[in-house]
């Protein structure tokens, strides 16, 4: 039987300054309608952006970014009822736009609300991890306008890739694994 | 190749993966590389020059806003339209390209019809009221002459002012009102100081005798300890952020010194909030800590700086024999001239010379120090003392120490004070001109190596700097609303506004439009985007975007051409564009006759070595040109071997002219507007503007992709002020002293100093409930800062007060 492939991204948390580069680089380049992002950024323990935790004089300000995490089980694929939403060869999970109907069962079931509803297209759409750009050769978007280096792209599933080396050498943990989908990116 | 890429190539093969890409594809993946410093990032050059973009051609170009960086880019252009912008590679530099949120959001605001000026147009209305009428581009030409020609008759031609701010630093579009100025004779000003950043120039000055300098962000690797003081350098310099991380990683530790947890502390180990406008406080309460220790560079001081030049303790001038100055050497015990070789100068004590009584420069700045113990210097900054003291031990034994300063913390009264204290705070400490150290303004990037024997310069200005024989004059920024007022010395009747959002960016906008504007009867404004200002002009022009025309800008060791990606949107036009057809109707259209596109290509000496194959094909495929005699590894200015510029001709804290006003070494004064003044009894509460991350001042501002970032201004309020008006997070709030007011909601935040406000700048009224940040703003002139150049402004010395609506 033929390995896996499947794409990842590691995301250095402690490099992130909340630029929002990755998520309008994204946003623009996709050129998604107004209001429809693909990726977030979060500020870590706030539920308003940018606000830090903790007290005065000592807060703490750290932010997450936030996209599609190409589950290796995604709850997405599993949900959907028209097989719009399907996981391809190399990894990545990408919606069908003929197929999809804009039920958005699958981002009630993402545990990363990835899944967002085009208001224009009345369907759903979602990070496909630029698989445009990979196959032409180059890195996806958000990776290559990072202005801190925060995200790495790569192959995870051989171990002896970069990306997976860097997975190793800095312990870099999913987010949110407890919902059992093998989340496709990792963070420090 | 390893078996198994083969392996994964032949399942992937139907999904269109050729061999050819997906072995790049794999290439991509060098991540190890940017967790090291010193092996190449990424593999973007590599990348770039195999690929080919799926959004159609690309276009090299340039991002002249006035952030700190001008980061290459690259537009991907798809049936005439801008789809998106990617980092562009620096040559020399693997690991610099960059581009940021702004940059890319801005190539679709640009081309967003509604934000555009498409047309002329000429006030039909009262200046203010959004009612223009379009004309043609003959009928604003012709206009606009006749209008230069009535206030060249009525008030001789320095009555036509030029003002243009930085709002397109690329050459052609930053200097033609300049140009065509001086071909007309008209007025230009020096603006720097009423945009509020000559502060730092003028501290720099009187140190170093320059007012730019510092070390290249690389540099930091060297460092075991990086403050960024009052510079909040992920958002204002975002191209640096990177090194600076890495210098992180590498173990240097990150502190930032900034009345507001600016996204800066997010990279960093720790956040000092400080009072707004009592950064020279801090400097001189860790120079007091740093000398009573017994801890400052005796011999770097005696070495390069002022220290050991005796000073009179009469009158406060240097000891001097003629055109010498006098040090008293320690071996001979006696005066001698400050050149003496065998000399060891002594910094401290008292001596009498020739009957004069005199101390080494160093003891009157020891004695200003010694006014900063740590309760005064606690109370003043509102710093803990126990944060002060470590600082300032971590400072001086994390040896090197660098320094990054921001315009930050110069926005207020006696704005040279801030960048002077704390470069002397680094030359106590002997970190001026070491790797790692330095107290540094703006990046240090720009080098190239001298050649001797070259004589040819590397670009021809000759044809851009020939007025024709005549020459404008240059005024005061600072002084300019005064003099338009006042009419003195002489009357400006008409006015050219390029390149600035003139009332969105500059003090007390009320007293502009009640008293500066209704004084000029002319006024021009070109461009590309509908502004608050821009409502105010009798003509409006538009003005075209760097994505739109050709120019050109240098940066050693780069030199960056910049071409059309798109064609101009509606009727805009370049500036030398527009002077062409002016200049031509004043009778001087033999200076403007030459092409964007032939001023661009005729700057290029191809004689100079930086030039060494060059090729005009290859190079605007890309836009950007790395010189031949360009310095590409990490550089520091005010080395050993540097010659300061300032009349001891070494590092300068002890300045002779200022004496007359008690500042001849680094002082602390409080500011005009004073919390603890009679004044603070009413407005209690400090405010300061600050640049936030999506916006280069107002040229950003109301992108719609910009939106899940900042979709309107907010006032950021610390918890404490905020439960005392009984102010929640989101409420609707008032900000008002007596010159102004604005209504926006309040950001509830532990990240911001207790008894400050923090405004964003660039935000236009339209985007307030009720009034403009700058309203509350003022230009008072300070007699200091004028005898050393001119005032700057001081945004950061406002008092105001916050209640909720």
């Amino acid at each position: 039987m033929v390995k896996k492939i499947q794409y990842g991204m590691v995301i250095d948390t402690t490099r992130c300054m909340g630029c929002h580069t990755c998520v309008v680089t994204c946003k623009v380049s996709h050129q998604n309608p107004k209001g429809v992002y693909w990726s977030k950024v979060k500020t870590v323990g706030s539920d308003v952006n940018y606000k830090p935790t903790g007290k005065y004089p000592n807060p703490e300000l750290v932010f997450q970014p936030l996209l599609c995490n190409h589950c290796e089980n995604p709850a997405c694929v599993a949900n959907c009822p028209t097989g719009a939403m399907h996981k391809r060869a190399d990894g990545i999970v990408e919606v069908n736009q003929e197929v999809c109907i804009g039920c958005q069962y699958c981002s009630w079931n993402c545990p990363y609300d990835a899944p967002v509803f085009d208001p224009v297209k009345k369907t759903v759409s979602k990070c496909n991890l630029c698989a445009e750009r990979i196959e032409g050769g180059e890195e996806p978007y958000c990776v290559e306008a990072c202005p801190a280096e925060a995200r790495h792209f790569g192959m995870i599933s051989d171990p002896s890739s970069e990306i997976s080396k860097l997975i190793a050498a800095k312990d870099a943990k999913p987010f949110k694994p407890q919902y059992g989908t093998k989340p496709s990116v990792y963070y420090i | 190749m390893k078996k198994t890429d083969d392996t994964l190539f032949n399942e992937v093969k139907d999904k269109k993966f050729t061999r050819r890409t997906f072995i790049k594809g794999l290439g991509t993946i060098t991540v190890v590389s940017s967790i090291g410093f010193g092996t190449a990032s990424r593999s973007k050059d590599v990348l770039a020059k195999e690929k080919k973009s799926e959004t159609g051609k690309v276009v090299g170009g340039l991002c002249t806003y006035n952030c700190t960086s001008r980061c290459h880019l690259k537009a991907h252009v798809k049936d005439g339209r801008i789809i998106t912008v990617t980092p562009g590679e620096m040559p020399g530099r693997a690991d610099y390209a960059n581009c940021c949120l702004r940059s890319i959001a801005y190539s679709q605001r640009l081309q967003d019809e509604d934000a555009r000026i498409l047309y002329p147009m000429k006030r039909v209305g009262k200046r203010g009221e959004k009612n223009f009428e379009r004309i043609s581009w003959e009928e604003a030409f012709d206009t606009i002459a006749r209008k230069l020609k009535e206030a060249k008759e009525k008030y001789g031609p320095e009555s036509a002012g030029f003002f243009t701010m930085t709002g397109n630093l690329a050459k052609l579009a930053w200097e033609s009102p300049i140009r065509f100025a001086n071909c007309f004779g008209g007025t230009t000003f020096d603006v720097e100081a009423l945009m509020s950043d000559h502060g730092a120039t003028m501290g720099m000055g009187l140190v170093y005798g320059q007012g730019r300098g510092g070390h290249d962000t690389r540099d930091y690797m060297n460092s075991k300890l990086i403050i960024l003081w009052g510079r909040n350098v992920v958002d204002t310099h975002t191209s640096e952020t990177r090194y600076l991380i890495k210098a992180r990683e590498n173990g240097a530790k990150i502190i930032v010194i900034d009345p507001r947890q600016c996204p800066s502390a997010a990279i960093a180990d720790q956040w000092i909030a400080i009072n707004p406008g009592t950064d020279t406080a801090l400097a001189l309460g860790m120079m007091n800590i740093i000398i009573s220790k017994d801890l400052h560079d005796k011999e770097w001081l005696r070495k390069y700086s002022c220290a050991p030049y005796l000073v009179n303790d009469q009158d406060g001038k240097y000891m001097r024999d003629g055109n010498h100055y006098l040090i008293w050497d320690t071996k001979t015990k006696k005066a001698v001239y400050a050149d003496s070789k065998k000399a060891v100068g002594a910094i401290n004590g008292e001596f009498t010379v020739n009957g004069v009584k005199c101390k080494p420069s160093f003891e009157y700045l020891v004695a200003e120090t010694k006014k900063y113990n740590l309760e005064k210097t606690a109370e003043i900054t509102g710093i803990d003392n126990q944060v002060i003291e470590t600082l300032a031990m971590e400072y001086i034994t994390m040896k090197p120490a660098g320094i990054r300063m921001g315009q930050g913390m110069q926005r207020v009264y006696n704005a040279h004070s801030p960048f002077r204290t704390v470069a002397t705070l680094a030359a106590v400490a002997g970190y001026i001109g070491i790797p790692g150290g330095g107290a540094s303004h703006m990046g240090g990037t720009s080098a190239n190596k001298p050649l001797p024997g070259v004589t040819t310069p590397v670009f021809n200005y000759e044809d851009w700097t020939d007025y024709g024989g005549n020459s404008g004059k240059m005024q005061k920024s600072s002084l300019m609303y005064d003099m338009i007022t006042k009419k003195d010395p002489y009357p400006i009747d008409f006015l050219w506004l390029a390149g600035t959002n003139f009332l969105n960016q500059n003090p007390d906008p009320n007293r502009v439009i009640k008293e500066v504007f209704p004084n000029i009867s002319f006024i021009v404004s070109v461009d590309p985007f509908w502004t608050w200002t821009s409502l105010y002009a009798d003509i409006i022009l538009p003005g075209n975007t760097y994505w739109e025309k050709w120019d050109f800008y240098d940066r050693a060791p780069w030199v960056f051409i910049m071409q059309p990606a798109i064609k101009p949107i509606g009727e805009s036009k370049s500036d030398p564009e527009i002077f062409a057809e002016l200049a031509k109707r004043l009778d001087f259209g033999h200076l403007w006759k030459k092409t964007d596109e032939e001023w661009v290509k005729g700057f290029i000496n191809l004689e100079h070595p930086a030039f060494e194959g060059f090729d005009w094909d290859n190079v605007l495929k890309d836009g950007v040109w790395g010189r031949k005699d360009g310095i590409y590894e990490p550089v520091f200015a005010f080395g050993p071997e540097y010659q300061y510029q300032t009349p001891t001709a070494r590092f300068e804290f002890y300045t002779e002219s200022l004496k007359e006003f008690n500042q001849e070494v680094p002082t602390y004064t409080p500011g005009l507007e004073n919390p603890k003044s009679e004044l603070g009894k009413k407005y209690p509460l400090l405010v300061f503007n600050y640049h936030d991350r999506f916006n280069v001042h107002s040229q950003h501002v109301l992108e719609e992709s910009l939106k899940i970032v900042q979709k309107e201004p907010e006032v950021w309020i610390n918890t404490k002020d905020a439960k005392k008006r009984a102010i929640n997070h989101g409420d609707v709030v008032r900000v008002f002293n007596d010159r102004g007011s604005c209504t926006l909601k309040a950001f509830v935040t532990e990240g911001v100093v207790p008894g400050a406000i923090a405004l964003a700048s660039g935000w236009q009224p339209e985007s307030y409930i009720e009034g403009h940040h700058q309203t509350l703003t003022q230009l008072t002139i300070n007699p200091v800062e004028e005898q050393i150049s001119a005032t700057n402004t001081a945004y950061g010395d406002v008092l105001v007060q916050v209640e909720r609506v």
